[in-house]
């Protein structure tokens, strides 16, 4: 029945909606106070800073089935032992991780082709036995013990086309829940096998980790430079042969689920601007959407970049953020090491390093090795005037002080665009959430990650924009007097 | 502390900076130990360290001993074996588990409350940061306008933080008593509201009671279920307490039953006091210590219910808040209880969960009618506050208030 339902979901146009007599912005701002009034203030940030989706049109769609960012057809044969490998004992799991998994999925997300939202799995927390047989029901998903036609029918998924061209995949609720029970059940898991590489696994500071080892170990020996490297289409890329085989070898018992939904070619239904259906074939990579998707794709990359560890010189030292790569090393090994981990990456991950992306930055201004011309001029960033002189890692500006502050510059007017929408909202309890949750705190990971002496004018301007934006929100023009700002902490 | 919640970045940065280096130590340790040790080591030597960035960081870390911190580690206890940060305290607007930024950020934005906020203040001033303070004070500031309960329209929120900033609120009459309804003492009504929410003739306390009154009910409802009762304005001759005449014409704002686990009947008192008098002045000693208008407001209705202080089987609770925002210690004794009562109905996979989600919402209840009632007793707004329902929302919708939304980190 689900499947069918699924099938009849992809056949049938969807209904064109009318067109609303309210402006976008009104509805957008609406819309917002919407996502406030169900909690969810992180969605309605969105709402009203992201751009909207990409349009239903045929450049849309060519996009997302461009062979190069999503392969339609398995590129590497899943190895036979793989294939073959034996069933291990299914893990059984409790009420409670179902519940834990379920409760802190968010609420009012798309549903999938069955038309389940997690909404309405969430009822079921209310009920002791219901929750008891939920646990049993994800204990089979997660063991892939389910009659064909229902596994079929949870492969497949809606796609939603972001401006971006990788595409965000919504799969069926109760397929994402029991990702989301098996990527908590494994995490400590996950974390351990993609050591010492892998910072983006674990619960707390990994962005933050990253970025201080990569400013103090170029500050430590001025000699030393760092390497960024970024995949191209990572996630819908990587070959589904490594993830199954590194799956089968180091977790086996995650093994049935991830050959259920990655062992074999994945179907996506995408529809255009009139509501007509499309269907787009994936045959490498990971889902988008998919809570277990991050830490599977880590243990695909993990094996490669152990493997280039090993080449690489004693003095670097090889970190990943997923597939953001980075490699502390001496200057003149820059391009033997940028060789080793991208040869590495393509060879058994399957993912090529988007060469546009490629930074070399060191803190000394020097010009660029002859051995790195071929890479582009953009990627060496040590010879550039100080203000472009640096490079972003996970977020954080390395770089001399004058790129740093161009970058707090930059961000200072990207969280404007917050502040300025807040006092147009329809309701000002509203605007208060996301002042407070959402507009205050964006300043944080700069503060974190940047010493305190280059976030001295940003941390005023940051203070100033805010008590601005409160200012407005309380229609005093003139902005709040001393007293009341002090108030304001 | 009585504020928004909206942290000064540049009073914090240098706790936002060292809270990092500590958090992240352990990361890095886990993962390149030779490293780790090598940073601490740096650190250890603090202004002669080579890197500037951990220079940087041991000299936030000073700066936070400076400004209020007593108990920072040490930074080698922040790799191996590393103790974990303190709990959390009482949680406040926008307080929020950040590994070490929290306790770091609470020492600095306390020690300047303390040292200059406070001194520098009137009076009256420090009387209301007093009474703006306190567990679940600011809750409303958090509350998610998911129900009526738990929304403020925009006339009474605003009200409600010009009240919090201590701004002038929107006009209204100039002297108090002059609405054409023959109330008020003919005084001068000043821009801020003190006088009509203090003065006993102006209205204000007939028109603000009943709105927390409602939604203590409302709370003690949802609570109790089907399991006991919950009875409002209660006469007092109508209970079987001794020493009280059939005739006796006094009246409890709410009676629970079968919230205690010795079956005793809770005799509340709901009342809602200012810790400014009329004038504007701050009453005897509320301008330097907490909760003073709360107890006087306990010996008050203690005086007026002697009967029932005899513990038996009956309790008097006297569930007094400041018109700030500040509550009793009885008021949160009863949310314990009524917290404790909710959850045992509900699965054990989500039990913990749940008491988390019931106390956000409950005290969202509370503080936002808080907020109501001194809106309509300021004068300037008299739209009634309405509560829907006693049942409660789905379990559902209380667990999704469990873990409040917290900031992202993330770039």
């Amino acid at each position: 029945m689900l499947l069918n339902t699924a099938h009849q979901a992809a056949a049938t146009p969807a209904p064109s909606r009318l067109p609303s007599t309210q402006p976008a912005a009104a509805r957008r701002r609406a819309r917002a106070c919407a996502h406030v009034r169900t909690g969810d203030l992180s969605r309605a940030r969105h709402t009203l800073t992201s751009l909207p989706l990409a349009p239903g049109t045929a450049a849309t769609l060519a996009a997302l089935r461009d062979p190069a960012r999503r392969p339609p057809t398995l590129l590497r044969p899943i190895p036979e032992e793989v294939r073959r490998a034996a069933a291990p004992p299914p893990t059984r799991f409790s009420a409670q991780i179902v519940a834990d998994a379920l409760r802190s999925a968010k609420r009012g997300s798309a549903a999938g082709l069955s038309g389940s939202t997690t909404d309405h799995y969430k009822t079921l927390l209310a009920d002791e036995e219901a929750l008891d047989l939920l646990a049993v029901a994800v204990t089979r998903l997660a063991a892939a013990d389910l009659p064909a036609p229902a596994l079929a029918a949870l492969r497949l998924a809606r796609l939603t086309a972001i401006q971006k061209p990788d595409g965000g995949v919504r799969g069926d609720a109760f397929r994402r829940l029991a990702s989301r029970v098996l990527a908590r059940h494994y995490a400590a898991t996950f974390d351990r096998l993609t050591r010492p590489f892998q910072y983006a696994l674990q619960a707390r500071a990994g962005t933050d980790a990253l970025a201080g080892l990569l400013r103090a170990s170029l500050e430590t020996d001025p000699g030393t430079v760092v390497v960024s490297i970024d995949g191209r289409a990572a996630y819908d890329t990587v070959s589904r042969a490594t993830v199954l085989s590194q799956v089968s070898a180091l977790v086996p018992s995650l093994l049935p689920f991830v050959q259920a939904f990655y062992g074999s070619t994945s179907t996506y239904l995408w529809r255009d601007e009139l509501g007509e259906p499309h269907i787009l074939e994936q045959g490498e990579g990971l889902e988008q959407g998919d809570s277990l998707a991050p830490a599977l794709y880590a243990l695909a990359q993990h094996r490669t970049l152990a493997a280039a560890a090993q080449v690489l010189p004693p003095t670097a030292t090889l970190a990943a953020f997923l597939d953001d790569l980075y490699i502390l090393c001496p200057t003149p090994q820059a391009r033997s090491a940028y060789n080793t981990v991208t040869r590495a990456v393509a060879a058994h991950a399957g993912v090529s390093a988007n060469q546009g992306k490629t930074r070399i930055y060191g803190s000394l201004p020097q010009a660029a090795p002859a051995d790195l011309a071929d890479l582009g001029p953009a990627v060496w960033c040590s010879d550039r005037e100080p203000a472009a002189r640096g490079f972003v890692a996970v977020g954080t500006p390395l770089g001399s002080p004058e790129y740093i502050a161009a970058h707090l510059e930059a961000r200072l007017q990207e969280h404007q665009h917050l502040l300025d929408e807040l006092p147009q909202l329809p309701d000002l309890q509203s605007a208060w959430l996301l002042l407070t949750f959402c507009a205050a705190p964006r300043a944080q990971h700069s503060l974190r990650t940047i010493p305190p002496s280059a976030t001295t004018c940003y941390a005023t301007a940051h203070d100033t924009a805010i008590a601005g934006a409160l200012a407005a929100l309380l229609g005093e023009p003139n902005g709040l007097p001393g007293a009341a700002q002090e108030w304001a902490g | 502390m009585g504020g928004l919640g909206l942290y000064s970045a540049t009073r914090t940065k240098e706790a936002a900076y060292w809270a990092a280096w500590a958090d992240l130590l352990p990361v890095i340790h886990a993962r390149a130990p030779a490293l780790a040790q090598e940073f601490v080591t740096q650190l250890e030597h603090g202004p002669a360290a080579v890197a500037a960035c951990l220079q940087q960081a041991d000299q936030a870390g000073r700066h936070l001993d400076l400004h209020g911190w007593a108990h920072r580690p040490p930074w080698t206890s922040l790799i191996g074996d590393a103790a974990p940060p303190p709990p959390l305290a009482d949680r406040e607007p926008a307080w929020w588990r950040h590994g070490w930024q929290h306790p770091a950020s609470v020492a600095v934005t306390t020690y300047h409350r303390q040292e200059c906020v406070l001194p520098s203040l009137s009076p009256t001033h420090r009387a209301l940061l007093r009474s703006q303070a306190g567990p679940g004070a600011g809750a409303w500031l958090l509350a998610v306008p998911s129900d009526p309960g738990t929304t403020l329209p925009p006339p009474a929120m605003n009200i409600a933080l010009r009240r919090r900033l201590r701004l002038p609120l929107p006009v209204t009459a100039a002297t108090c008593g002059v609405d054409g309804r023959g109330h008020g003492c003919g005084g001068p009504l000043d821009p801020y509201g003190d006088h009509a929410l203090a003065c006993p003739r102006s209205g204000a306390l007939a028109r603000r009671a009943p709105v927390v009154e409602r939604a203590w009910v409302r709370v003690a409802r949802e609570a109790i279920g089907a399991d006991g009762r919950v009875v409002p304005q209660q006469w007092i001759a109508s209970l079987n307490v001794p020493g009280v005449s059939s005739t006796d014409r006094r009246r409890l704002d709410l009676v629970i039953y079968g919230a205690t686990p010795l079956g005793e009947a809770l005799c509340c008192d709901a009342t809602l006091v200012s810790a400014l008098t009329r004038g504007g002045a701050p009453i005897p000693r509320a301008a330097d210590n907490d909760a003073v208008a709360i107890t006087a407001a306990r010996q008050r209705k203690q005086r007026a219910y002697p009967e029932l202080l005899q513990r038996g089987a009956q309790r008097l609770l006297v569930l007094a808040t400041e018109l700030g925002g500040r509550w009793s210690g009885e008021c949160r004794e009863l949310m314990r209880l009524l917290v404790g009562h909710r959850a045992r109905r509900v699965a054990p996979a989500v039990r913990p969960a749940a008491r988390s989600g019931w106390l956000r919402r409950w005290w969202g209840i509370l503080s936002v009618a808080v907020q109501h009632a001194t809106a309509l007793g300021c004068d300037c707004w008299r739209h009634p506050w309405q509560p829907a329902g006693d049942d409660g929302p789905p379990l559902a919708d209380v667990l999704d208030l469990a873990e409040p939304a917290a900031p992202s980190r993330l770039p």
